[in-house]
């Protein structure tokens, strides 16, 4: 038996990731103590390697490696990239928060860099194991994030509850993909597609692997009713580390939801349509109403989390790549409108004062006009308001569920989304139309600073010109399927 | 005129820029410079868009001074602009509003002056989008962003109870809107890709579909307009908003959902229309009269008026649905009417309030013998307010009149009701607040209108008048379109 | 020619502008100048007219459009013919003899000036109204004059009664105008136009058809457009059951109870159907309404004028009565005997209260009767004058009022539709109560002994020459008016405005036996109008003058009738309650019930509660408990795998 050694070159990024994950680490030894920046800095290159090798090797047909188990394409290059952006912003954001807090240590970069490598993996994978495997590494390091503030009371138990939910989930991801191999005979994804349709195996058997996958996925998109870990971990998490989880890895979910559902199984549509419904509905409704009874900021924000993933999830009811197209611009678009509310949030924070209640942004317009503003842009956004960006991905998405013939649905939606632009508006509200309870001014660092207003204005901008990123997305999709 | 000169995108961003420079004043160290531009950008945008006026083509029912380009082709949305006899004169009477707005705002806002000013211009321009926009997302777009700065306005300077009004304002308008959204996109669907509001008009849809269209659209309309019993957040947001906020509420954001459904509800899904006629008809009547003994009541003078602008806006939507035309220039011209007299009787509210810092009718009485021209100019309102002929308010309501009488004898019966309730609300306040001895010893020290005010209540005193002696320039313009549309509507689309 | 027309309703209008804009500027003398003299060139722009129409020319034109809408063009234009020529001297003449008195009248009044610009701008809005050719520009004459009434009324602004009587006037007009405004809308229905003349030529077309606004009874077209028309007029010209707001009316300035509330406006109701005789002649049924509602009001109007102390009131019911006479002429299709009636009307009614604002001048703005008497010696102008006018009113022979009244009262004899029994009662009976009101007015306030106090007492005296000289201006055709008679009620004089069937003609059969004024004054004495009308005045003598002390006792004795007078019947009281009342709790409890509660509470401050009622609920199950957590996701999965695998 000859050994044939693989392609490497369409997995150069990850290879280079691994490699500099090390080099982090041990930079981190050597440096000492005071030095911290050496490996920040070493971190941001990193992605920025990353970036390049994907861009570079951007390939606009599929491509498989590693015998079938690992695929590029551009759907993962794009959403690669799309992370790389994500973690490197997550990371200026975090920055001053993290080294005022004692947490900027070696592990948190190496974390995170293995984080992302998870996601990247995730993105491309094309076989179950390896999909499974870049999620445990990406659930792994973030439980370990979670868990950084190791004087935190409440960050040990939100790591607990997030380490055993997860691990739960895990159990029920792959106690449905072996259901699946059980029925077909093959982990390689690309393969499930024909032998489903030659309609040799057992449906029962592969009902009951689709729902176990189905709520794997639900739980990573904290979708209801699994979505119960994500207010407690968003609410004990550091906020910074809250921002990570709240971004990039539901980039990594979009693409996990992609290759599972829709490229492997997605001969079963008209089964995991009707699923999807249920887990749209029930998260929008639970999301938007719960988030109204909040006090705690990054709480209300979890709750909007699990109300936009049921959004997110009706873009795949359509089962056309109108609608894959539709929720993957949904998901850009809200990862951005994340990353400037949860650096916003971390920006109120002052050395030793955590701004957590939604209280915290009262009077922000006095305090800092600026700033009000951004906000009220991303509020705005996520409240689904045009012009911002906001507003078109709820439109496509929408757009998708009507082509698909779910009037109803549209309904449905609108509604809980009505219900859901109440609590963005109480932060305006509290902005601009309350009086400050202090008058400390925010000076962030000038980096974050530049980074937060364009930030904010891209949700502007990308609202009055949508049609780059609409373009891209449905490029992503039609190139790659 | 020149075709090619992009009039209507102009129209609709120079406010908007002016609008942003105003805000990049800043704190209100530079509020007088903040005036100044706002000043500058809003008679600039008058000025611009007088051309609309003078190069328009009233023979024809077709868009005039369109533009055209690609926005987003993913989802064929066109930066599709144009204007037709029905947007033209809600545009200018926006245009003009504007600089009225910031003047009537000069020496009373003293407090985030750039922030004040600049939301107007930005809202100026965003409506005019809304009344040009031939796009459906476009119309949207521009539909929706209207209501951000509204909200800022109404929830930063409005008075002690103005978070629910806000707030209740912005998701009242944001329920109906959001079902519009819907609508557009199945007849995206149904029109097999296109936003285009034109195409839409040409669809043929059965009867079924329209009538789920229609409720789509009139939840968004009648939650603007606004029509019985949809119309509480107005009373609220009437009483919360600053003197500014009110007048362009009243006089322009009113308007948008009349002119939906005229653009909307009436071309695209006529059958329906038609089907449901009566039922709109009857929420129209219930406005004019439920709302007149309602206004009646009121103890606070801007609650009175904004009740009676729901009991005028009613009269709107009734020349709608009676489908003749009478009947739909009538509404025209009272929306163009209303915008006018709504917006004086909120200024002469607002001389009052900057004097006494009271709303209440009962803490006033006897004004005239202080402010006797300001009397003048409030009686001159008030009269046209209660439909008095030779002012503007009389014109819509007469020709409405006349045609409700063609369909159905009661109705012109209930809506003639307004000559008596509408003179009894108007005038009993008047009475009450100007009239009289000298009531108290605040009301002794009032000091009658400044230049600043008279040249603003004067201005629309001229219009007022203007429309009220010779409407025929106004109904002019709109003839060809409304004929248009008429036939339009008589044509089933089944 | 056509300019002037122009001319008699802008000249007025420009005063007006300058006095109202202008006043404080140019100062009290300059205002009255420039408005008396625009006025005065609007009466001889109508005087030369009216000589132009008596050549037998005539104008039907559109001076501009005001609006096109649908295939029907809105016009303001002027018809110019006997009927408005007429009115245009009357209204011009009454306005400028105002305009003079009102110099005394208002001498020291601070809103001089606005008062010049307010007649002024009646004067402009009247002339509109009766020049107009179509029922658009009558309806905006109609209720611009309603405007200055009521702005007139409220002339004394800080006068609690005064602002309560011009709102009630300007509803109660509203009332009436809600018909009117529909009427026109019919008109405009069927007929596809509002200019006269057009709908005149069509009119008789629609003789047959039939409308059913309330479903089962089927109403004549034309009586429904006739009755709301008339609606109308009852508002304007203040017939029962819309007369509350003439005697409330009298609260504003004396000139303005002259020109508006008796020579012109009031009058405005009965010009109009006269104008739509070819409408009204072709419905029995409205012309019956007419005689039944102008009977009520001559009759009963009359009665309350008994009892009134304050001398204006009187004079108001006054007008009250003779107006019902007009319009029950009207009612029996005896058109050209109500315009001039009008007419005389006009000028002794104007005299008397020119006359009762001079005793008022010189009582220091008493108006209680009571505290007159013996006032002849003081002011013998003001007397004489007012004693002509009252002889007018009462129908003495030889007076304008005899043969104005004299030809409605035989016209309604001869007349026969429905109800004319009736109005023929009441028409008889209130000559008698005329003379009896009429002279009990001017034995308690010129003859006798003078109740004053003495301080009053000692500052009589007669008015300056401004005030008197309308009076003995006017006097002349309060005596001569009626003269013209022949030529004008029984001639060809409004042959070409006013059109009456030959089955209703009961003019003609009255001129068929008119013999000339003479005659017709030696035909009186043995009629029974002039019988009482002599009782009337010498019961007034006797009562008032002889034996002053039996009023008080007829007072007494006759308790429940005399209250019942003396309150008006208590339709004030009734309306109040009814109109002012219902309408003000129905506004109440839709505004507290229906807005609030049920809208506002119950479906929007209720679902939001639903909202964040739920949203606490589903908060109480995010417990925090990890093997809760974990329950609910096996629940999920457990769910869906239920219903999808049966």
């Amino acid at each position: 038996m000859n050994f044939i050694p693989p392609d490497f070159a369409p997995a150069s990024s990850e290879i280079f990731m691994l490699i500099m994950v090390c080099v982090v680490m041990l930079a981190d030894l050597t440096a000492g103590n005071n030095r911290r920046h050496v490996a920040y800095l070493l971190t941001q290159i990193t992605l920025l390697g990353c970036a390049l090798l994907t861009f570079i090797s951007f390939s606009t047909e599929v491509n498989h490696t590693f015998h079938g188990m690992y695929v590029d394409d551009s759907m993962s290059d794009i959403l690669k990239l799309m992370v790389y952006g994500t973690v490197s912003a997550v990371l200026i954001y975090s920055h001053t928060y993290v080294s005022d807090r004692g947490m900027l240590r070696g592990e948190f970069f190496s974390l995170i860099l293995f984080a992302t490598l998870g996601m990247m993996v995730m993105i491309s994978a094309s076989h179950f194991l390896t999909l499974y495997i870049g999620l445990e590494l990406l659930s792994l390091s973030l439980y370990a994030l979670v868990a950084l503030r190791r004087d935190s009371q409440l960050a040990t138990e939100a790591a607990m509850k997030f380490f055993v939910l997860g691990a739960l989930a895990s159990g029920f991801l792959l106690y449905g993909m072996s259901m699946v191999y059980g029925a077909t005979g093959t982990l390689h994804i690309s393969q499930l597609a024909q032998i489903i349709q030659s309609e040799a195996s057992s449906r029962e058997v592969l009902v009951v692997g689709l729902v176990f996958i189905v709520a794997g996925i639900s739980f990573k998109l904290s979708a209801a009713p699994f979505h119960m870990w994500a207010p407690d971990v968003y609410q004990g998490s550091p906020t910074a580390i809250t921002l990570f989880i709240g971004s990039a890895p539901k980039l990594a979910a979009f693409g996990f939801v992609m290759r599972l559902l829709i490229e492997g199984m997605g001969e079963m549509s008209a089964d995991w349509q009707g699923m999807l419904v249920i887990l749209a509905v029930l998260s929008m409704a639970i999301g938007n109403i719960a988030a109204i009874a909040q006090e705690n900021i990054k709480r209300m924000l979890a709750y909007s989390t699990i109300s936009h993933m049921g959004f997110l999830l009706l873009g795949f009811i359509s089962a056309d790549s109108n609608g894959y197209s539709s929720a993957l611009f949904y998901v850009i678009a809200y990862v951005l409108m994340t990353l400037g509310t949860f650096a916003m949030i971390m920006a109120l924070c002052r050395n030793g004062f955590e701004a957590e209640n939604i209280s915290d942004f009262k009077g922000l317009s006095k305090r800092n006009a600026w700033y009000a503003f951004i906000t009220l842009l991303l509020m705005l956004s996520l409240a689904g308001i045009p012009p911002m960006i906001g507003f078109y991905a709820k439109f496509a998405v929408l757009q998708a569920v009507v082509n698909a013939g779910f009037v109803w649905l549209a309904v449905v939606a609108v509604i809980f989304s009505l219900i859901g632009a109440f609590y963005y508006l109480r932060i305006i509200k509290l902005m601009y139309f309350d009086e400050p309870e202090t008058d400390e001014p925010i000076l962030p660092n000038s980096d974050v600073k530049i980074l937060l207003s364009a930030n904010g204005l891209a949700v502007l901008a990308l609202g009055i010109f949508p049609q780059a990123l609409m373009g891209l997305s449905l490029y992503a999709i039609q190139n790659s399927m | 005129m020149s075709f090619e000169f992009p009039l209507l995108s102009l129209i609709i961003w120079l406010p908007i820029v002016f609008g942003i420079a105003v805000f990049a004043t800043g704190n209100d160290t530079n509020a007088q410079l903040a005036r100044w531009i706002s000043l500058i950008g809003s008679t600039l945008g008058f000025l611009v868009a007088i051309p609309l006026y003078s190069g328009f083509d009233i023979t024809t029912s077709s868009m005039q001074f369109v533009e055209n380009y690609v926005w987003f082709e993913r989802f064929n949305v066109n930066y599709h602009l144009g204007v037709d006899g029905i947007s033209m004169p809600l545009i200018l009477l926006n245009c003009l509003i504007t600089p009225i707005v910031v003047v009537a705002g000069w020496e009373v806002i003293k407090q985030r002056v750039s922030q004040y000013m600049g939301a107007f211009l930005v809202m100026s321009g965003i409506v005019n989008g809304v009344f040009s926009s031939l796009d459906a997302i476009l119309f949207y777009v521009f539909w929706e962003a209207s209501l951000i700065p509204m909200f800022l306005i109404i929830g930063i300077w409005g008075g002690p109870n103005r978070v629910y009004a806000a707030i209740k304002f912005f998701l009242y308008t944001l329920l109906g809107s959001l079902l519009m959204l819907i609508a557009f996109i199945y007849l995206y669907k149904t029109s097999e890709g296109s936003f285009s509001i034109e195409d839409y008009h040409k669809l043929s849809i059965p009867l079924t579909p329209q009538i789920f269209l229609f409720i789509a659209f009139l939840l968004a309309f009648a939650v603007k307009v606004p029509m019985w019993p949809v119309h509480t957040w107005l009373p609220d947001a009437h009483v919360e908003a600053p003197t500014g906020g009110s007048v362009v509420l009243a006089a322009i954001l009113l308007k948008l959902g009349g002119y939906g459904f005229l653009r909307f509800s009436l071309p695209i899904v006529p059958d329906a229309s038609l089907y449901l006629a009566d039922m709109m008809i009857a929420l129209s009547l219930i406005a004019v009269v439920y709302i007149g003994l309602i206004a009646l009541m009121q103890a606070d003078m801007k609650k009175l008026i904004a009740y009676s602008s729901v009991a005028h806006m009613g009269f709107v939507t009734l020349g709608f649905f009676l489908m003749n035309a009478y009947g739909i220039e009538g509404a025209m011209v009272q929306m163009i009417s209303h915008g006018f007299i709504s917006g004086a009787m909120f200024l002469c509210v607002g001389v009052l309030y900057d004097r006494l810092h009271s709303r209440q009718i009962a803490d006033y009485g006897g004004v005239v013998n202080k402010m006797p021209v300001f009397a003048a100019f409030f009686m001159l309102f008030a009269m046209a307010n209660a439909g008095l002929p030779g002012t503007s308010g009389f014109v819509g309501e007469f020709m409405v009149i006349m045609s409700a009488v063609q369909i159905n004898f009661w109705y012109a019966f209930l809506a003639a009701t307004t000559l008596i309730f509408g003179a009894a609300y108007t005038l009993w306040m008047y009475k009450r607040v100007v009239f009289g001895a000298v009531a108290n010893s605040a009301v002794e020290g009032l000091q009658d209108i400044s230049k600043r005010e008279f040249i603003l209540l004067a201005i629309l005193a001229f219009f007022v008048l203007w429309i009220g002696i010779y409407p025929f320039p106004l109904v002019e313009v709109m003839h060809s379109t409304i004929d248009h549309l008429l036939i339009h509507l008589s044509t089933s689309k089944l | 020619m056509q300019k002037l027309y122009l001319l008699v309703p802008l000249a007025p209008l420009l005063g007006s502008i300058i006095a109202g804009l202008f006043g404080r500027y140019i100062g009290r003398t300059w205002s009255h100048r420039v408005t008396i003299a625009l006025v005065f060139v609007s009466l001889m722009s109508s005087i030369v007219i009216f000589w132009d129409v008596l050549e037998g020319n005539s104008y039907n034109g559109s001076v501009y459009t005001w609006l096109v809408s649908g295939d029907t063009r809105f016009e303001i234009g002027f018809l110019i013919d006997h009927l408005s020529a007429t009115m245009m001297i009357v209204v011009s003449l009454v306005s400028l003899m105002v305009h003079i008195y009102t110099i005394g009248y208002m001498h020291d009044d601070p809103g001089y000036q606005r008062f010049f610009s307010y007649i002024s701008l009646f004067t402009f809005s009247m002339m509109m109204l009766v020049m107009s050719n179509n029922f658009l520009q009558l309806f905006f004459g109609w209720e611009a004059v309603g405007l200055v009434s009521y702005l007139l009324i409220g002339f004394w602004y800080t006068r609690p009664t005064a602002i309560y009587a011009n709102l009630k006037a300007f509803l109660v007009n509203r009332v009436g105008d809600f018909g009117f405004l529909l009427g026109i809308a019919l008109v405009l229905m069927h007929f596809g136009t509002l200019d006269y003349t057009l709908v005149f030529e069509q009119a008789p077309g629609l003789i047959e058809e039939s409308i059913e606004i309330i479903p089962g009874i089927s109403w004549l077209v034309i009586t429904l457009i006739c009755i709301l028309l008339f609606i109308g007029a009852m508002g304007k010209s203040a017939q029962f059951p819309l007369h509350v707001w003439l005697p409330d009316s009298m609260e504003g300035p004396t000139p303005i109870s002259a020109l508006i509330h008796a020579a012109t406006m009031v009058t405005a109701g009965i010009f109009m159907v006269a104008r739509m005789s070819p409408l009204f002649e072709l419905s029995e049924v409205a012309l019956s309404t007419i005689l039944v509602v102008g009977g009520i009001t001559t009759l009963f109007m009359a009665l309350i004028a008994v009892v009134q102390t304050d001398i204006k009131r009187v004079v108001a019911y006054s007008t009250l009565s003779q107006l019902g006479y007009m319009t029950v002429a009207l009612g029996a299709s005896a058109y050209s005997a109500a315009i001039f009636h009008l007419m005389t009307h006009a000028f002794f009614k104007a005299v008397l209260f020119l006359g009762a604002g001079s005793v008022i001048i010189a009582m220091h703005h008493e108006q209680n009767m009571q505290k007159m008497g013996g006032l002849k010696k003081y002011m013998p102008i003001t007397y004489w004058t007012m004693f002509i006018a009252a002889l007018a009113s009462a129908g003495v022979p030889g007076f304008s009022g005899f043969f104005s009244k004299d030809a409605i009262i035989e016209a309604v004899h001869f007349a026969d539709i429905p109800g004319v029994g009736f109005a023929y009662f009441c028409v008889l009976a209130t000559v008698f109560v005329t003379a009896l009101y009429t002279f009990r007015l001017i034995f308690m306030t010129f003859h006798g002994s003078p109740r004053m106090d003495d301080h009053t007492r000692e500052h009589l005296h007669e008015s300056p020459w401004v005030v008197t000289l309308p009076l003995v201006v006017l006097a002349i055709p309060t005596i001569a008016a009626g003269w013209f008679i022949g030529p004008v009620v029984f001639g060809e004089y409004f042959k070409d405005a006013i059109y009456v069937l030959p089955q209703h003609d009961a003019i003609t059969r009255l001129g068929a036996e008119f013999t000339g004024i003479f005659g017709m004054i030696l035909h009186a004495f043995s009629t029974a109008p002039f019988w009482l009308s002599i009782a009337g005045i010498f019961t007034a003598w006797y009562l008032y003058n002889y034996r002053t002390d039996i009023p008080g006792k007829v007072k007494t004795s006759c308790g429940p009738i005399y209250t019942l007078l003396d309150r008006k019947y208590y339709i004030d009281e009734l309306y109040s309650w009814l109109f002012a009342g219902g309408t003000r709790s129905l506004g109440t409890v839709l505004w507290k019930v229906g807005d609030v509660k049920i809208i506002d509470g119950f479906f929007v401050n209720g679902t939001a509660k639903v909202v964040s009622l739920t949203a606490a609920l589903v908060r109480r199950y995010q417990t925090g408990y990890i093997y809760h957590y974990a329950f609910t996701m096996i629940i999920g999965i457990f769910v869906i795998l239920t219903v999808w695998l049966y």
